[in-house]
């Protein structure tokens, strides 16, 4: 009788397992072996070269200069939308009436393609024609127009801005769901005990709140760390390469270079570097 | 070369069918989204003198990259299904060395090769082999505000100092911009450092295939760009800008001089779609050092036939048919597009719908293409961030043409070269 269970169980998980094989696994399997090989366009077959390629990545200045600056972005804008996003679910739990209203409006930024919000972030961010200088001159903060992606750090300033603008919605959303979720017996009795309205947020909301945090901490690294469109569409990685992250990297190296070998070992270290975030926060959520 | 950078949608769109006709023999040609709406009247005209051919448009991205990136997916895989590529110019070499095209020479008369654009049909060679033919071409020109100039008396300029002081000058007096031009770190800045150094007698390379960017032509190239910048000629916002940028401030009535593609043009003539400058803006060759001639950097789409296809005879017919001199006056007069063949811009018809063509044809006729070679991407790629950093200022302009040659120099050795097989 179990044996059947069981027969049945596998037979009915078959169907998802083979696309999740076919869709995750062998991509990902796949560009490991590519990356173990110096495989070109041209050449009709791939010689392995074991680890040629990961030897590489190491002295490969542009790479390393590259991990560094996704590394801080993901710092930067995640802290940032973290903080926003908590601040807009905290307004939308308080807002009784027209809370649907403002959820929706909330989440437009969100539901826009990146690409297209990228583009329009770039013309607000232009020297001449852009809002961002034309609403710094008329309150005074800018005497001249700025160009923001034409040096590094503004360049930076304005695709954190944009980044966030764009992601900050999508945390609100999650931890919205979170704070809804705490029940209000637990606020009555806090009351009752004489807690304000701080301590009922600490002790009462916060405790509660860790796990929903964490997994909007999770997806917003995991996602921040394979940044591409915005800043493909923003900066292209310019100003003189400075906001050049290691997908667009990877994606030079694959699809201008045509250097498939290396370029799959980019995106692996990616990958693994990916995978090694969500492990850290998988082992910290556990305890 | 001008591409829009707008959304590229990631996935084909395939479809659109013509002259169907069952039994027929059936060709695909896949070719980017199509902005000027000729693309299925050219089949059809096609189809018309070959019934026994039945063509399939296949769409695709928008986005040059887009269209390559899938381009390179459908190739490396040796697939059958498509039979004509139109390819942005600079990834001739890149296709043909990867053994994707076929040769067009035994097709093709070599003698009509005479009657194209020289800078098109060298775009289309690679290694002594004809790989493609040139199916629409671009160039880089100068745009100016021709009430401007006459206003104060000025001049077209003839030379980069000319454009410098003049851009400055008129810019600051009138509380415009003066010269707008493409410097973001992306191909476009490749096409006009190219124009410059060119202008300067200078090369990518050298006549032994070493690159040459250690040259003294190279280092003034660059100078005369990083200048438009200190003497107040370019705004620093210039850093960022790709085609539209320069062409909304310049269309704005907000630019006096800008370097642009000729797709500028009729905007600029166009009052619904924005223009402030409509009637005022005069076309000319670009800037030169004083004694030299001006050069301009060609883009455009060539037609290639896929070594993958089953029916190499239909698919040079209908490339042969694409950039023929009707096929070309067509596209030109009803779609905009900029015709490779000289007789088309000789043509009385489409002198008097377009009277700048002569001044276009001026420029055309000595524009040259791109390196031609199956690495530019890459050394483009490495050409961006050098040039890049000189501009910016990063560092110095000699440490960073320093550094760019020393790159270009390890990515071209014998070794680099064995490793990509090429």
């Amino acid at each position: 009788m179990v044996g059947r269970k069981t027969y049945l169980t596998v037979l009915l998980l078959a169907p998802s397992l083979v696309v999740i094989g076919l869709v995750v696994f062998f991509p990902l399997l796949y560009s490991l072996y590519v990356s173990l090989t110096d495989i070109t366009l041209r050449s009709a077959g791939a010689t392995l070269v074991g680890l040629r390629n990961y030897q590489a990545l190491l002295t490969d200045q542009r790479f390393v200069a590259a991990a560094v600056r996704t590394l801080g972005f993901v710092a930067c804008s995640v802290t940032a939308e973290m903080a926003a996003g908590f601040g807009l679910a905290l307004l939308m739990h308080e807002l009784g009436r027209g809370r649907g209203l403002f959820r929706a409006a909330v989440l437009v930024p969100w539901a826009i393609p990146t690409v297209v919000s990228g583009l329009t972030w770039r013309w607000m961010f232009n020297d001449r024609m852009g809002a961002v200088n034309t609403i710094l001159g008329s309150v005074g903060l800018l005497e001249e127009p700025l160009a923001w992606l034409a040096r590094p750090a503004t360049a930076w300033v304005a695709i954190i801005v944009a980044e966030v603008w764009k992601t900050a919605p999508f945390v609100a959303l999650i931890i919205l769901a979170g704070l809804q979720m705490v029940p209000s017996e637990l606020y009555e009795a806090a009351t009752i005990d004489g807690a304000g309205r701080w301590r009922r947020f600490r002790h009462v909301t916060l405790p509660l709140l860790w796990p929903t945090l964490f997994l909007a901490l999770l997806f917003r690294t995991i996602d921040a760390l394979r940044v591409f469109d915005l800043v493909t569409v923003m900066t292209g990685g310019g100003p003189a390469g400075s906001t050049e992250v290691l997908s667009l990297y990877a994606h030079k190296v694959l699809f201008a270079h045509l250097d498939f070998g290396y370029g799959s070992a980019l995106t692996f270290a990616l990958f693994l570097l990916v995978m090694g975030c969500s492990l850290a926060y998988a082992r910290q959520a556990v305890r | 070369m001008w591409k829009k950078t707008t959304i590229a949608a990631c996935c084909v769109l395939p479809l659109l069918l013509s002259c169907a006709d069952p039994g027929t023999r059936t060709i695909t040609w896949a070719v980017g989204k199509d902005p000027t709406g000729r693309h299925q009247a050219l089949v059809d005209a096609f189809c018309r003198r070959h019934p026994g051919i039945t063509v399939k448009l296949l769409e695709m991205p928008e986005s040059s990259t887009a269209q390559h990136d899938a381009y390179v997916t459908h190739l490396a895989a040796a697939d059958q299904s498509i039979d004509i590529y139109s390819i942005d110019i600079i990834w001739t070499a890149e296709f043909a060395n990867a053994g994707w095209l076929s040769p067009l020479g035994g097709h093709v008369d070599t003698l009509q090769l005479k009657e194209f654009l020289p800078g098109t049909v060298a775009g289309c060679r690679y290694r002594d082999t004809l790989w493609a033919l040139p199916w629409f071409t671009d160039a880089g020109l100068l745009f100016s505000r021709a009430d401007i100039l006459s206003e104060s008396g000025s001049p077209v300029p003839k030379t980069w100092q000319q454009l410098e002081t003049a851009a400055a000058r008129l810019g600051a007096k009138h509380g415009m911009t003066g010269y707008v031009w493409q410097g973001q770190q992306y191909e476009g800045l490749v096409c006009n450092f190219l124009e410059v150094l060119w202008s300067c007698g200078g090369d990518l390379f050298d006549s032994t295939g070493r690159p040459s960017l250690d040259s003294p032509e190279a280092a003034q190239a660059v100078a005369i760009m990083k200048r438009m910048f200190d003497g107040n000629a370019s705004p620093p916002g210039v850093l960022t800008y790709k085609e539209e940028e320069a062409r909304q401030l310049f269309t704005g009535g907000q630019a006096v001089f800008m370097r642009n593609w000729p797709y500028a043009w009729a905007l600029a003539q166009d009052a619904a779609k924005g223009s402030a400058v409509t009637g005022r803006v005069m076309l000319s060759a670009l800037p030169a050092p004083a004694g030299r001639g001006p050069a301009s950097c060609l883009g455009g789409w060539n037609l290639a036939v896929s070594r993958f296809s089953k029916n190499q005879a239909d698919a040079v017919a209908l490339v042969e048919h694409l950039t023929s001199f009707e096929a070309q006056k067509d596209f030109a007069l009803n779609g905009g597009r900029l015709p490779t063949r000289s007789a088309v811009y000789a043509d009385g018809e489409v002198r008097r719908a377009y009277p700048h063509f002569e001044q276009l044809y001026a420029a055309f006729r000595t524009a040259r293409p791109r390196p031609v070679r199956p690495d530019y991407p890459a050394l483009s790629d490495e050409i961006q961030l050098g040039l890049h950093r000189a501009l910016a200022g990063n560092v110095t302009v000699a440490q960073a043409l320093r550094e760019l040659q020393e790159r270009l120099m390890r990515m071209t050795s014998p070794a680099a070269r064995r490793e990509r097989g090429t």
